[in-house]
């Protein structure tokens, strides 16, 4: 009893308004109440297939189904070979739709625990945690199609495989700290969330998830190095491929990390005190 | 040594904006002074000192800053300035009906709320099937919160928060639970909650309530405080602002 009490002092005793401490002191309380999100994050899950008889392998069934689909048409589409073109638009479609699940459910993280935020005690930064956790389950429950596919097209398997870890680490990071920012904001703005979802429902198409960067003409480039996507998704899926991602790669997705960071640790820092009002 | 210290609180809010469509539609029908918010100071300058075994009561019109002190208190907000040391676990019992998800069974609601509060899964573990009795809800615990009538779901938030031993209890006007039957076992559940915590503060319009339970009393008005004292001179003290400003809704009893 004693070292969970001792938290919740802290937590309270260390309240100071608006400033980066404040913050740093809600984050670290907030991984220190990790019985809390992970009990919600597991829950979100497990809440969803109640009733079903499969349960969660339906997530991994959508994928499968999906990726089937688009991977027979458009390789033909794209006069591309299925052997190359499916491992890569499986790689992509996983990531995306994790990095871009992220992002929208963190954006209505608040809006959506309204009753908890208001009438419980304890840091602020509870919420972000379980959004985040209840995704990476759901990217492992995505994981057993990439390794059917890698393993039926023969995906090799080099060094540069590892590079998938701090990859996935840059990429999820990013879209963690992006979402904060949008989860504080639509606190306030409640249109934000829609507005988010038709944007990266645009954006699936001109990033290259379902094609391939070289098709697009050198003069057409400009799309993607405007994409922030593009780096985040290329860091993750080159790795996937056996491939090490090139300088620009690492460079573009840290810069877009640092820029999510900042904007991230911000905005948490400076507003996360007038959640409760907004709410 | 449990201990509550509020040192030179100020709090001011905005009203809720409009939304983002509210927003443009007033600027480009060049209404930009109906966008701009209203701003409440709902707090100036409140300072208190408590330990174990104070019992304060927060007299105050409508809107006179209590609630706004206890969410302070709390944690849920933020002042503008200030500090809040506390020293020793928080329970705040605003609205028991609040602080529950729907979605959510009983079972994993009270687990929740535990875990918020900053207990292990043991500890919740140790407590569940004690609250599970008391509330009578029997196999309905297993449903989803969304299931449950009006009375059920009090029942159940009720029997949650106060089988918590907190040390201490923020608490917004009197709990009225259920029917009568159970309305009888709750008072005398409340009696021991409230004697337990090491320290109480009670927000409440019930002169009954406030001198059963209290020993002092802070009187907020508009925010300042303006009495902090003996329970009778608080009571005293609300009165007299009653009679100043005539008002139309004059403290209600709340049973």
């Amino acid at each position: 009893m004693t070292s969970a009490r001792s938290s919740q002092r802290e937590a309270v005793a260390t309240l100071r308004s608006g400033t980066l401490a404040a913050a740093w002191s809600d984050v670290a309380a907030g991984a220190r109440g990790w019985r809390v999100w992970t009990f919600l994050g597991w829950r979100d899950i497990a809440g969803r297939y109640q009733r079903s008889f499969i349960g969660p392998l339906w997530l991994t069934i959508t994928t499968a189904i999906f990726l089937t689909a688009i991977g027979v048409v458009y390789s033909r589409l794209f006069g591309q070979n299925v052997d190359d073109y499916l491992p890569y638009l499986a790689a992509g479609v996983i990531v995306w739709l994790y990095l871009t699940a992220v992002l929208m459910e963190l954006a209505t993280a608040y809006t959506s625990s309204i009753h908890f935020v208001l009438n419980l005690p304890g840091p602020k930064s509870v919420y972000p945690y379980r959004v985040l956790l209840r995704n990476v389950i759901v990217l492992a429950h995505n994981l057993p199609v990439w390794v059917v596919v890698a393993v039926v097209f023969g995906v090799p398997v080099t060094p540069a495989t590892l590079l998938v870890v701090p990859g996935l680490l840059i990429a999820t990071a990013s879209v963690f700290f992006a979402g904060v920012a949008l989860a504080v904001v639509s606190a306030k703005v409640r249109d934000l969330p829609v507005v988010l979802a038709s944007v990266l429902q645009v954006l699936f198409f001109v990033t290259p998830v379902m094609w391939s960067a070289s098709l697009l003409p050198p003069d057409a480039h400009v799309v993607l190095a405007l994409n922030p996507f593009v780096p985040l998704l290329d860091v993750v899926r080159e790795p996937l491929l056996g491939q090490a991602p090139d300088a620009g790669t690492w460079f573009g997705s840290l810069f877009v990390l640092g820029c999510c960071v900042v904007v991230g640790v911000w905005v948490f820092a400076r507003y996360r005190r007038r959640l409760a009002f907004w709410l | 040594m449990v201990r509550l210290t509020v040192d030179d609180i100020h709090l001011a809010y905005e009203v809720p904006g409009r939304g983002l469509g509210g927003m443009i539609g007033d600027r480009v029908r060049r209404r930009s002074s109906a966008v701009r918010p209203r701003r409440i100071h709902a707090l100036r300058g409140v300072s208190l000192s408590m330990v174990d075994g104070d019992r304060l009561a927060l007299l105050g019109l409508n809107g006179a800053g209590k609630t706004t002190l206890l969410k302070v208190m709390a944690g849920i907000y933020e002042p503008a300035s200030g500090q809040v040391t506390a020293e020793g676990a928080i329970a705040p019992l605003f609205d028991v009906g609040l602080g529950m998800d729907a979605d959510l069974t009983g079972r994993q609601n009270l687990v929740a709320r535990g875990l918020f509060l900053g207990l292990t899964r043991s500890q919740v573990a140790g407590m569940e099937e004690e609250i599970v009795e008391f509330t009578g809800l029997a196999e309905h615990i297993d449903l989803p919160v969304s299931t449950y009538s009006a009375g059920m779901y009090i029942r159940l938030a009720f029997a949650i928060v106060t089988s918590l031993t907190p040390e201490i209890l923020l608490m917004d006007e009197g709990i009225g639970a259920g029917d009568a039957e159970f309305r009888e076992r709750a008072q005398a559940r409340v009696s021991t909650f409230m004697r337990r915590a090491g320290i109480l503060v009670l927000a409440s319009h019930d002169y009954g309530l406030v001198r059963e339970y209290c020993d002092q009393a802070l009187v907020l008005h508009e925010g300042l405080p303006v009495f902090h004292g003996p329970v009778e001179g608080g009571i005293a003290h609300l009165e007299n602002l009653v009679s100043e400003r005539r008002e139309p809704t004059t403290p209600r009893d709340s049973e």
